[in-house]
This record gives C-alpha cells, sequence and structure tokens, in this order.
C-alpha cells in the first residue's frame, strides 16, 4: 500500500516537474511568435567582457534556445581567435535555430571570414532561400563563390536541388556581368527540369554574344530548344514563320516598342500564296521608322551562302522601300551591311527572292535584318504591308 | 494462297541486290545516338538520328546529356560526350580522329578563394559588436523586432 502511495507520490511529482517545464518554455522563455524571449537584466555596470560572458552564460543557463546569445559568444570567441570555439558554438545555434536569419548570415560570415566556404555556401543558399530580402546582399557572395571554385561541392548539390531563387539568382548575376560559363551548368539542369525561363537563357547568350563567343552562344542556345525544335534548326531558324518567335538566342527577335514609336508592327499572319500556314507580315504606318521590325542573329561559319525568301509588297508607296540586310556583329553592335536583298516597294504578289552572301573568317557573327532602305542615311518613313515567308539559307560550294 | 508470300520473297530478294550493288552514300554512320545529336546539312543544323550516314565535312553536335558514336565504314569509331562536335573527317589515323571532339561550352577558369572572405565581410557587420553584453543583447532584441519572423 505505502509502495502504491510511493509511486503515485513519484509520478505526481514527475507530472508536475514536466508541466512546469511545458509552461515556463512556452510563456516563458519563448515569445507568441515562437522566438525565444531575452532575458534583459536591467543590473547597471555590465560591461567588462568577463561580466558580460557571464551574464551571457547565465542566460542560456535560463533557456539554452536563446539564439542571440550564442551568437554573441560565438562571435566573442572568434575576435579572441579562438575559431573552433565560435564554430562549435554557431553550429549549435544552427541546430536550435536552422533557419534563423542571424544565424544563417552569422554562420555565413563566420564560414566565409574561415575560408570554409562548403559550410558557408549551405548557411547562404538557405538564407537566400527563406529570406529573399538578403538576395540582394547574398547573391553577389555566391557568385564569387562560384567564380572563384570554391564551395563547389555545395554549389553542385545547390544546382541540383534546383532552388526557387535559383533563376533569380542566374538572371542577377547574369546581369551583374559574371563569366556567363559559370551559370550555364545552371542554366543547362534548370532547362533539363522544364524551369529555365527565357530570360535566363537569353541574358547569358546574349552577354556570350556580346564577348564574341559566338558558338558557346548558339550551342547554349540549341540546348534550351524543345526536342521537336531541333529536328530542322537551319540556318536560319523558323524561316517559315510557323512557329511563334520566343525572342531569344537565335530565334526571330520581334520589335517590342508599340508601333506609335517605331513605325511599325509585326505579326505571324495566316495567309494563302506564301509557304506554309503562316507568314511574316509587317505593317508601317507611314511614320518615320526607328530600328528594325524583325531580327534574327545567325552564327554562320566562314563560307559561300545563298539567303532565299519569298516576299510580297502592299501598298507600300511612301519612302523607298524595305529590304533584308545581313550585318557582321562584333560586340553586340551591327556593322556595315555585308549584303542586301532586292528592295519590296509599291505593290506585287509573292516572288522569290535571293541574296549571295560570303562570310569573312573575321565575321564571327551575323545578324539578319529588314530594314527600311536609306535609314542608315537619314530619316526613312515608309507605308504599307510587306510580306516574307519560307527565309533560309544554304551553303554554297 | 502461296503467290503473295513468293511475290514478296521475290521483291525483296530483287531489292537486296539492287541495295548490295548501289554503294552506300557517305563515309561513316552515326550510331549509339542518345539526347539530342545534330548533324549540318546544306541549309543548316538538323537531327542526327540512328544510322544516319555522314559524308565527309559533315559536323556532329550532341547537346546536353547527349552522346553519339560516328562510325566509319573502315571500323574507326568517334565517340562524342555531351556538348561536343566533332567534324567528320578522312585521311587520319583513328586515334587522331577519336581525339578530334572538341567540348563547345567553355569551362570558366578559377579564382582566387580569399576572394570570397573579401565578399563575405558585409556578413560581420550585421550583428552588435559584443562589447557590453546588456546593450548588445537590447540592439539584437531591438534589432530582431524589425526583422520579419517568418520566412518567405
Amino acid at each position: 500500500m505505502a509502495s502504491a502511495w510511493s509511486w503515485r507520490l513519484t509520478f505526481a511529482i514527475a507530472a508536475l516537474a514536466i508541466l512546469w517545464r511545458v509552461i515556463h518554455v512556452n510563456a516563458v522563455l519563448y515569445e507568441d511568435s515562437g522566438r525565444p524571449r531575452l532575458a534583459l537584466p536591467s543590473a547597471p555596470g555590465i560591461g567588462a567582457a568577463p561580466a558580460d560572458l557571464d551574464l551571457l552564460r547565465s542566460v542560456l543557463r535560463d533557456n539554452p534556445a536563446q539564439v542571440d546569445a550564442l551568437l554573441l559568444i560565438a562571435r566573442d570567441a572568434q575576435r579572441r581567435g579562438a575559431n573552433e570555439e565560435a564554430a562549435s558554438v554557431l553550429a549549435a545555434a544552427y541546430r536550435i535555430a536552422p533557419i534563423d536569419r542571424e544565424v544563417l548570415e552569422a554562420s555565413s560570415a563566420f564560414f566565409l571570414a574561415q575560408a570554409r566556404v562548403d559550410e558557408a555556401m549551405v548557411a547562404l543558399a538557405s538564407l537566400v532561400e527563406h529570406y529573399p530580402a538578403t538576395r540582394e546582399r547574398a547573391f553577389p557572395v555566391i557568385a564569387e563563390m562560384l567564380a572563384s571554385g570554391a564551395g563547389s561541392s555545395a554549389m553542385r548539390s545547390i544546382v541540383e536541388r534546383n532552388p526557387g531563387w535559383a533563376g533569380e539568382f542566374l538572371l542577377a548575376t547574369c546581369r551583374r556581368g559574371v563569366d556567363p560559363a559559370l551559370l550555364v551548368p545552371l542554366l543547362m539542369h534548370r532547362v533539363s527540369l522544364g524551369s529555365a525561363e527565357p530570360a535566363e537563357s537569353g541574358c547569358l547568350i546574349e552577354r556570350m554574344r556580346n564577348a564574341g563567343r559566338w558558338e558557346e552562344a548558339y550551342q547554349v542556345w540549341l540546348n534550351t530548344l524543345p526536342r521537336e525544335r531541333l529536328d530542322d534548326v537551319g540556318f536560319v531558324f523558323n524561316g517559315g514563320f510557323e512557329f511563334a518567335a520566343s525572342g531569344v538566342g537565335f530565334d526571330w527577335i520581334p520589335a517590342r516598342q508599340p508601333e506609335r514609336d517605331v513605325g511599325h508592327s509585326v505579326e505571324w499572319a495566316r495567309t494563302t500564296g506564301g509557304a506554309g500556314k503562316r507568314s511574316l507580315r509587317v505593317s508601317y504606318n507611314g511614320k518615320r521608322q526607328v530600328g528594325s521590325p524583325i531580327a534574327q542573329y545567325l552564327a554562320l561559319a566562314p563560307g559561300r551562302y545563298e539567303l532565299a525568301g519569298l516576299g510580297r509588297s502592299d501598298a507600300m508607296r511612301v519612302g523607298r522601300g524595305v529590304h533584308w540586310t545581313i550585318r557582321c556583329v562584333n560586340e553586340g553592335v551591327p556593322g556595315a551591311v555585308a549584303a542586301a536583298s532586292e528592295r519590296f516597294t509599291g505593290s506585287s504578289e509573292w516572288r522569290p527572292f535571293s541574296i549571295a552572301l560570303e562570310v569573312d573568317p573575321a565575321c564571327r557573327g551575323q545578324i539578319l535584318q529588314l530594314e527600311a532602305v536609306g535609314a542608315d542615311e537619314s530619316a526613312a518613313y515608309v507605308t504599307g504591308t510587306a510580306w516574307f515567308d519560307d527565309i533560309s539559307l544554304r551553303r554554297m560550294p | 494462297m502461296m503467290r503473295i508470300p513468293a511475290a514478296l520473297a521475290a521483291v525483296s530478294i530483287v531489292a537486296a541486290q539492287t541495295f548490295a550493288q548501289e554503294p552506300a552514300r557517305g563515309v561513316a554512320r552515326l550510331k549509339e545516338v542518345e539526347g539530342n545529336v545534330l548533324v549540318s546539312r546544306e541549309s543548316g543544323l538538323g537531327a542526327g538520328r540512328e544510322g544516319l550516314r555522314l559524308d565527309a565535312g559533315t559536323r556532329v553536335i550532341t547537346t546536353n546529356k547527349s552522346r553519339a558514336t560516328v562510325a566509319y565504314d573502315n571500323g574507326c569509331e568517334v565517340t562524342l560526350k555531351e556538348n561536343e562536335r566533332f567534324e567528320v573527317a578522312t585521311g587520319r589515323p583513328c586515334a587522331v580522329l577519336a581525339a578530334l571532339p572538341q567540348s563547345i561550352l567553355a569551362t570558366p577558369a578559377g579564382g582566387a578563394v580569399a576572394a570570397t572572405s573579401v565578399a563575405g565581410a558585409g556578413f560581420l557587420a550585421t550583428l552588435p559588436a559584443l562589447g557590453s553584453a546588456a546593450a548588445a543583447i537590447a540592439a539584437a532584441r531591438s534589432w530582431r523586432e524589425s526583422q520579419p519572423v517568418s520566412p518567405s
């Protein structure tokens, strides 16, 4: 009988102790938000480092989950050069609060300072994943680690995981001017997962083109195409205008500005007399022509080529008409006309046209574009509509 | 009842003899094609399929996660890994041909690891300095309260 009471008493004490701990943890040690509650001492005169550390330790004794105290102790240890101690304290903080912003920032900074880049990369990846506001500051750091080749194993695992911020990182880093080759593996992986945005590949390809790395740019672009579009890439892609233009890489790039600003508009339209179901229709409103309504970058190897196509003009009465030109592109800037088609003006039925072209070895990349005749020399005004279809390039013997 | 199979057999034999007499076009063929492989044609790149005959001068390009082997009629085989190019050449020893495929995508050059320490310096200023523990904890608390509580 006595042993039964003693057992019940022990059980009751244990239950009360657990209950007290539950209440203490939930009502005293943590705030409603889930953050550890800071024990703020009001005692004056605290300032000397040993006493400060004693205070921090007492805070931790009260609440071992007090990550702010852990971070301060870690920082103090780091300042004293006790890096292993700092690392173990940070590791403790990380175990307690693995997605706490301050823990992640402190861990990133510490491991970066110690050149422990794999660990830093893990902390940074978690930081940017959970706290988008940190990306602007953290992305350049990650990019530098990527550029240095440090943290490559952690980076590989991040690439494999393809986190939600990967596209934003890729685009931001590309725009900052980092070597695009560094970002290609990430882009390729995202393409294979179907998660890459056109802006990501567009930025990388443009930067490669501008750097004169045309073959790489073309290869990256090829890798972004769906399998069915690889059946007939051609020197001119989608020359039959059967597919909508992506405006990226080596696809057609239609003018994006409003017609009222540039004097023309472009559309893929159904027509009869051309080849296939759709043709390119360019409408000119009679205003001064600004830029080209449509263009496509080419990466032709040196040699002789012939560009051929079908064209039709309708009521193009003002100005000297339009023509297709091919120009070499250096450092992103189109040069002088290397070859030009006949002019399209007035009204005509569908008719074939062709351009002979010789690509010089120094001309590593080109642009094919529709231009108003004479726009290089003076203001050009065009009215009416031009239709084009079945544009292709053949290599000549 | 046996007329149709017999006729088919006869046609097959004649066809086989015809193809046997006609010399095969090209000097090699594509085999073990995996993923998206492209070959150059008169009007630009097109898809490369298993068994496609290749003329001398044809360029073979592999894309991401793809590979292919160019099998010469003389038995020489050249294997392309992903993102490589190879121009079908003749008149060279097989070992030379096998070494010709080139990677198209450049491997970025590595930089200095120390750069990361400099870049990380910005993070070091995040927390208040540990001068007075009470002030530091108060500052930390104040800083925390100004930050979003939930990760997004």
